[in-house]
C-alpha cells in the first residue's frame, strides 16, 4: 500500500517576539492508506502541533511533508485551504458546531467552500447524517443534542466531502464513556468498512488502543512507533481483537 | 464561494444574533432617518420660502431704509430716511404705476375691551394690487382716506374674529395705540404664508398710522413701474430718491445711499443662499450621526470577530479561504447597513411626512415631497459605511491563524 502521509525530518519552531520555541525536532514517519494510527503523548509534547501540520492548518519550519505524494511545503494559503476542504476531515474535542443552527445546516457547512452543486447538498448531508445514526435529528438545533450526538454530527460534517484522511483531536475528551465508545466505534467502522485513514490524537492509553499503531511523541520527538497488540474494538461488547 | 452561499451564510449568522444585529442597525437607521428628515424638511422650507417670495410678484421693487453695505447686503444699523414725501415724489413720475408707502408695526388693538395681537399696517389703496386677497365685507382704504388722514381700519379675518367674534365689526371702533379707528371693511381669508400672516393684519391709512404712532418715517415703499426691465425701474427710483434726499452719487454706488432697493430676484438669491447654507449645516449634523452609526458597526463587528473566533477557525479547517471569510464578514456588515439604510429611509419619509403635515397646519405653503437627494444619499452612504467600517474587522477575521482560532475557548 502507498503512503498517504510521509514526513521527513520535520521541524517546527514558533517565533514570538524574538523568543524561539522549538516544538518538533526532526520527526520522520509515514502513514499508509487505510491505516488507523494514534498519536499519543502528554500535553506539551507537540502532538497537536504535528496534527495541525499534517492537517494543513499549520506549516512546518524545515523538513518535507508529502500528502499522497504531493509536496505540501510548496503550497500557498489558498491551496492549503483547498487541501483541507478536499482531502481531510477534522473532529475536535469541543465538537465546534455552529450554535442555534440545525444539524442539517451544520453538516452542510463544508459544502459552502466546495463546488458541489446546490441541488445535491441536502442529499449528501442526509446520507452523512444517516451514516452516523442521527437521521431522526436532522432538523434539531445543535444545542438540543447530547454530547455524543454532537460529536456524531461533527463526524458527519467531517465525512461529507468524502475525505481520504480523518483527523480526530481528542474526540472522546468531552464525552461520557458510553458516548466515547460509540464515537470510537464509528471511527473504526469508517476505517474498516470504508478504508479511510484515521489519525487519532489522544493522551489516553485506553482510547489509543483502538488504533492499529501508536506513535508516542515526547518533547517533540517520536519516542516510539509501535503496533497495538490487543486492539480494542468498540462494538459495545469491549472484546479484544486478535 | 457561490453568491447564494454567501447570502445564506450571512443571513444565518445574523439570524443567530438577532438582537445584536438589530441594535447595530439602529445606529444606521437613526443616521439615515435624520439625513432624510433634515433634507425633506429643508427642501420643503426652501420651496415654501421661494413660493412666498414669488407671491410678491416679480415686478415689485422694495425700497427700504438704510444704505447697502459693501457686502451687497442691507446694513442692520441705519438712520431711517423714507418719508411720505418720497411717496409723493415717486408718484409724480409718469412711469410709476403703483407706489405704496408703508408703516408696519407689531402691536395690539383694543376692541370692546378685548385686547388682540395684530400687525398694524399703515398703507395705501394700491395695497390691493399687491395682494391676491380681496375685501370680503365693507370697503378698502381710499385715496381720500390717506389724504385726509382718516382714522379708519380694514381688519384681517383672524383679527376680526378675535376682536368681534360673530358680530359684524363694520362701523365699530377699535383702538390702535390708544387712538380710536372706525372699522370700514374686513378682508377675505388669505392663509398664513410664513413670516407675514395677512389674516392677523389691520390696514389703516399710512398717514393715520404715522399720526397714531407719532412717527416721521416709513418702514418701506413698494413700487411698480411701467418699464419692461425691472433693473431700469430700480435705477429710476434710485435716481429719484437721491435727488429728493440730496445725495450726490452719480456713480450709483449703493453704499452711499440712505435707502436700499430690492427685487424678487434679489430676495430669491438671498433666500437660496441662506437655505442652502442651512441645508449643508443640518446635513453635516445628520452626517455625524451616520458616522457614529458606522463606528458603532465597526465596534460591534470587532466584538463579533472576537466572539466568533472559533467559528472562523472551524470554517478555515473546513476549507474556507481567507477571501471566503473576508467576503462573509464584509457582506454581513454591508447587509446590516443596507437593511438599516432602507428602514431609515422608510422611517425618514414617514417622519418627514408627519413633520411637514404638522407644520402645514400652522403655515401655508408647506408641501411634502420625498427628497430624492436624501434617499440616494442615505442608500449609498449607508452601504459605503458598511463596507468601509466592516472592512477592518473582516480583514482581522480573514487573517486569523486557524490554530489559534480553534484553540480559543
Amino acid at each position: 500500500m502507498t503512503d498517504i502521509i510521509k514526513v521527513v525530518d520535520l521541524n517546527k519552531k514558533y517565533v514570538n517576539d524574538e523568543v524561539v520555541t522549538p516544538v518538533l525536532h526532526g520527526v520522520t514517519f509515514s502513514v499508509k492508506k487505510g491505516e488507523f494510527i494514534a498519536i499519543m503523548g502528554p500535553s506539551g509534547s507537540g502532538k497537536s502541533t504535528l496534527m495541525h501540520i499534517l492537517g494543513f492548518l499549520d506549516t512546518l519550519t524545515t523538513g518535507k511533508y508529502f500528502f499522497d505524494e504531493r509536496d505540501v511545503t510548496t503550497l500557498d494559503d489558498d491551496e492549503l485551504a483547498r487541501m483541507r476542504g478536499e482531502n481531510v476531515g477534522f473532529i475536535f474535542q469541543a465538537f465546534n458546531l455552529l450554535p442555534r443552527t440545525t444539524v442539517l445546516e451544520n453538516v452542510k457547512l463544508p459544502l459552502l467552500y466546495s463546488n458541489i452543486p446546490l441541488g445535491e447538498r441536502d442529499k449528501l448531508a442526509r446520507q452523512a447524517i444517516d451514516s452516523v445514526g442521527l437521521g431522526h435529528r436532522v432538523n434539531n438545533l445543535s444545542n438540543q443534542l447530547s454530547g455524543g450526538e454532537r460529536q456524531r454530527v461533527a463526524i458527519a460534517r467531517a465525512l461529507i466531502r468524502n475525505p481520504a484522511v480523518i483527523f480526530a483531536d481528542e474526540p472522546t475528551g468531552n464525552l461520557d464513556s458510553k458516548s466515547g465508545v460509540q464515537v470510537m466505534g464509528i471511527l473504526q467502522r469508517l476505517n474498516l468498512e470504508q478504508g479511510r485513514t484515521i489519525i487519532l490524537v489522544t493522551h489516553e492509553t485506553y482510547t489509543s488502543e483502538h488504533a492499529e499503531r501508536i506513535l508516542h511523541i515526547r518533547d517533540g520527538l517520536i519516542h516510539a512507533d509501535v503496533p497495538v497488540k490487543n486492539r480494542r474494538i468498540a462494538d459495545g461488547k469491549e472484546e479484544l481483537l486478535k | 464561494m457561490h453568491i447564494q452561499d454567501l447570502v445564506r451564510s450571512s443571513l444565518q449568522s445574523l439570524g443567530r444574533t438577532k438582537g445584536r444585529s438589530a441594535l447595530t442597525m439602529l445606529g444606521i437607521i437613526i443616521g439615515v432617518l435624520s439625513v432624510i428628515l433634515v433634507l425633506s424638511i429643508g427642501e420643503a422650507a426652501q420651496r415654501q420660502i421661494l413660493g412666498q417670495i414669488a407671491a410678491f410678484g416679480s415686478d415689485v421693487v422694495f425700497v427700504r431704509n438704510g444704505p447697502t453695505e459693501s457686502t451687497g447686503q442691507p446694513t442692520p444699523f441705519f438712520k431711517e430716511s423714507l418719508t411720505f414725501r418720497d411717496v409723493r415724489k415717486l408718484e409724480s413720475y409718469p412711469w410709476a404705476t403703483i407706489i405704496v408707502g408703508k408703516v408696519v408695526q407689531q402691536d395690539e388693538i383694543v376692541a370692546q375691551g378685548i385686547t388682540t395681537k395684530a400687525q398694524i399696517i399703515g398703507t395705501m389703496p394700491g395695497e390691493l394690487y399687491l395682494t391676491t386677497t380681496p375685501v370680503a365685507a365693507g370697503s378698502f382704504l381710499t385715496l381720500s382716506d390717506v389724504e385726509s388722514r382718516s382714522r379708519v381700519a380694514v381688519l384681517g379675518t383672524d383679527v376680526a374674529r378675535a376682536a368681534f367674534g360673530s358680530e359684524d365689526p363694520i362701523g365699530k371702533t377699535i383702538k390702535v395705540n390708544s387712538v380710536p379707528f372706525r372699522v370700514i371693511g374686513v378682508m377675505a381669508r388669505a392663509g398664513s404664508s410664513g413670516f407675514f400672516n395677512p389674516d392677523r393684519a389691520v390696514y389703516v391709512p399710512v398717514t393715520s398710522s404715522l399720526d397714531a404712532y407719532n412717527k416721521k418715517y416709513l418702514t418701506l415703499i413698494q413700487a411698480k413701474t411701467s418699464f419692461q426691465d425691472i433693473r431700469e425701474g430700480v435705477n429710476r427710483i434710485a435716481v429719484a430718491l437721491r435727488d429728493k434726499h440730496g445725495i450726490d452719487n452719480p456713480s450709483g454706488d449703493p453704499t452711499k445711499d440712505d435707502f436700499n432697493l430690492l427685487t424678487q430676484e434679489d430676495m430669491i438669491k438671498t433666500a437660496s443662499t441662506v437655505t442652502g447654507i442651512l441645508q449643508i449645516l443640518l446635513s453635516s449634523i445628520a452626517a455625524i450621526s451616520l458616522l457614529v452609526g458606522g463606528i458603532g458597526i465597526m465596534n460591534i463587528m470587532y466584538v463579533t470577530v472576537t466572539e466568533r473566533t472559533r467559528e472562523i477557525g472551524l470554517r478555515k479547517s473546513l476549507g474556507a479561504k481567507q477571501g471566503d471569510i473576508l467576503s462573509q464578514f464584509l457582506f454581513e456588515a454591508a447587509l446590516q447597513t443596507l437593511v438599516g439604510g432602507i428602514i431609515g429611509i422608510v422611517l425618514g419619509i414617514i417622519f418627514s411626512w408627519i413633520g411637514i403635515s404638522i407644520i402645514s397646519k400652522y403655515q401655508a405653503g408647506w408641501e411634502f415631497a420625498v427628497s430624492i437627494r436624501g434617499v440616494l444619499l442615505g442608500l449609498s452612504v449607508s452601504t459605503a459605511i458598511g463596507i468601509v467600517f466592516g472592512f477592518f474587522p473582516a480583514r482581522r477575521a480573514a487573517y486569523l491563524n486557524p490554530i489559534e482560532a480553534l484553540r480559543r475557548e
